[in-house]
């Protein structure tokens, strides 16, 4: 089976931040998790937004790349940046992680265009989105939750993952705090946790792609 | 066949000849026993309704020039996104429409003002056959915002969007690419052309000492050279030809061009007429009543139908070298090719009316060769080819008419983010 190539959007804008560093430290774990567990092997891009183009390995299969943002952006999930369609054009599987940002609605448009897999983790945020406006969801070949999945008609063929256990957005970033900024950080999930559910997603993935295979045959 | 025609403007609400020659075809289609519906915008005045017109589509105000130039430069973008990159009304009218209509293949005329590219990414993404008639760079001005094509919209469009391309000069297909806009899938030039019966052969061409009577009819601007035919006209008076006349018909798109046929004491044989509906055109050029079609037009023209019709009844073709129509015919064979300059146009005219240029051979072999090879009857039966081609692709949709609609949301909503967004920096930037 050829290497599957999968880009990871969303890094919550970009920065140097204590939060910041927090969740790209959990996606690459995410991301390290997947690798270690899909069979065949697979390569992971975590797409972010900055100043400047750059790549960076992080672990072995897990690079982190940074587009240049179009514009400079008020708020970091405004941003978007024009190298989003050939960043996305490889890859097998977009795996949007923070849906509530532009890059990743923008994601969601290029990804459906070049007939990619999506997947979809819901944090149930509806700041700044058009994900909820527009229940892109529906958009998506596989939705994951952390926790119950809301009672709504989903796609025919759409996959739902439940992933149980704690996880609270708030934990990179206070905005989605309850109670508002200021209010008390839960703890982000452990580097442990976080590849155990990497490894379900590396199965999720692993199905999708497979299917994706069968109709092409 | 189930022909759905798409286009931005539909006569009698027209601009030019693009849509002209879109509703020309589509009455040639009709009478040739296809199925076939016309979808179109709204009209800018009220017009008939059409059996087989469905006026349903938004027009974005890209076609008026008090609008655009007096709205803010934020506002004009708006107008441009919606115009060229995606206009979600207009694909939800469209999906509708294939829905109820079912057609077999759509034919995609003038997009600009519709929002064009969602609709194509429309077509594409249900697996919808299209065949496409570039009767100008369509392609790159819906990849542009305002005068700047968008490289990361232009790559996607050339990796992504293929079909049938008919442009109807090979310069429209260079003007595309060059800017960074690649046509992919199958490309056949197809030329504009005339309709109607042959007349009779004519009978009187113009002869040394007689009045030249010259023509030019189409939009009165600059672009179309209307100021080097003033000029032109002011260097054979200056040397000393007074015997022939140049008659202007069309609408004035900038009244300095009337200034200076003032300027240049032409007025005489220079004379602004005005617009003149295509029917009676034909008739005065039926009539004999002109002896050379002068068109001075830009490089960057993409055929030009108005002296193809002319020269179909006998007036000599004189043209700039570099243009549309210039590639289908050969300079001092069907016609005068020249460099666009005032001086070349007139030495032109001065051999013709010193005799040294005969013009009835030249004339009577244009209009041999349009009757023969430009008449519309002789080019359906290859669109048909093309179009039956098309509409026996075994495509395979993306998606659903409801997910294209989504994406098209999608798409419109991003637009306008980000256009608010560059605004905003903009501004950010000025205050600082």
């Amino acid at each position: 089976m050829p290497l599957a190539k999968i880009a990871f959007v969303g890094l919550l804008g970009s920065g140097d931040s204590p939060e910041w560093a927090r969740w790209q430290d959990y996606l690459a774990q995410l991301a390290w998790g997947v690798v270690e567990a899909m069979p065949g092997g697979c390569a992971i891009e975590l797409l972010s937004l900055g100043k400047m183009a750059r790549r960076e390995v992080l672990r072995p299969g897990v690079e982190r790349r940074t587009l240049p943002a179009a514009v400079d952006a008020r708020d970091p999930l405004e941003a978007i940046s024009w190298e989003y369609p050939a960043a996305l054009a490889g890859a097998d599987l977009v795996h949007i992680h923070e849906h509530f940002s532009r890059s990743s609605e923008l994601a969601v448009l290029l990804a459906k265009r070049n007939r990619q897999m999506i997947c979809v983790t819901e944090h149930r945020v509806t700041h700044n989105s058009l994900f909820a406006e527009l229940e892109l969801s529906k958009l998506a070949d596989a939705v994951i939750y952390y926790d119950r999945p809301p009672s709504v008609a989903r796609r025919v063929g759409q996959a739902v993952e439940v992933i149980p256990g704690e996880f609270d957005l708030a934990a990179f970033d206070s905005r989605f705090a309850v109670g508002g900024e200021g209010a008390t950080a839960p703890q982000p999930p452990t580097a442990e946790q976080a590849r155990q559910t990497g490894s379900r997603l590396a199965r999720l993935y692993q199905k999708l792609l497979a299917d994706v295979a069968c109709e092409a045959a | 066949m189930r022909i759905l025609i798409l286009s931005n403007l539909y006569p009698p609400d027209f601009i030019g000849g693009y849509e002209l020659c879109c509703a020309q075809v589509a009455e040639g289609l009709l009478d040739r026993g296809h199925d076939l519906k016309v979808l179109t915008s709204s009209p800018r005045t009220p017009c008939p309704t059409q059996g087989h017109v469905s006026r349903l589509l938004e027009l974005t105000n890209c076609y008026d020039p008090f609008s655009v130039s007096h709205c803010q430069p934020h506002t004009r973008q708006l107008w441009d996104a919606r115009a060229n990159l995606v206009c979600a009304h207009n694909v939800q009218v469209l999906n509708s429409v294939c829905e109820e209509f079912q057609p077999d293949v759509v034919y995609l005329w003038n997009l600009v003002g519709l929002g064009g590219l969602g609709l194509v990414a429309c077509l594409q993404h249900v697996g919808m056959p299209w065949v496409w008639y570039l009767g100008d760079c369509v392609p790159r001005l819906l990849c542009s915002l305002g005068e700047r094509v968008m490289p990361a919209v232009a790559d996607e469009f050339s990796r992504q969007i293929r079909g049938y391309y008919m442009p109807v000069s090979e310069r429209v297909v260079t003007e595309i690419e060059t800017g960074g806009v690649r046509l992919e899938g199958q490309i056949e030039v197809m030329p504009n052309w005339i309709r109607g019966q042959r007349p009779a052969p004519r009978t009187r061409y113009f002869a040394p000492g007689e009045t030249l009577r010259i023509v030019s009819a189409g939009q009165m601007g600059w672009h179309k050279g209307i100021d080097i035919l003033i000029e032109a006209a002011a260097l054979l008076k200056a040397r000393g030809h007074r015997d022939f006349c140049i008659d202007l018909f069309g609408k004035v798109t900038d009244p300095a061009l009337p200034a200076l046929a003032s300027q240049r004491q032409v007025e005489d044989c220079v004379r602004f007429l005005g617009q003149c509906p295509q029917a009676d055109l034909v008739e005065r050029y039926e009539s004999q009543e002109y002896d050379i079609f002068a068109f001075p037009t830009w490089s960057r023209e993409p055929f030009g139908c108005a002296p193809l019709e002319a020269a179909a009844y006998g007036c000599l073709m004189l043209m700039s070298q570099s243009c549309g129509i210039a590639e289908w015919f050969v300079d001092d064979v069907h016609c005068l090719k020249r460099p666009r300059t005032a001086e070349a146009f007139a030495d032109a005219i001065e051999h013709i009316l010193t005799g040294a240029i005969e013009l009835a051979p030249l004339a009577r072999r244009g209009a041999d060769c349009i009757w023969r090879n430009f008449h519309l009857d002789a080019l359906l039966p290859r669109i048909e080819e093309v179009m039956v081609e098309a509409a026996g692709q075994e495509l395979v949709a993306a998606g659903t008419p409801a997910e294209a609609y989504r994406l098209a949301l999608l798409g419109e909503k991003l637009a306008q983010a980000f256009i608010h967004q560059q605004a905003e920096a903009r501004a950010h930037a000025w205050a600082a």
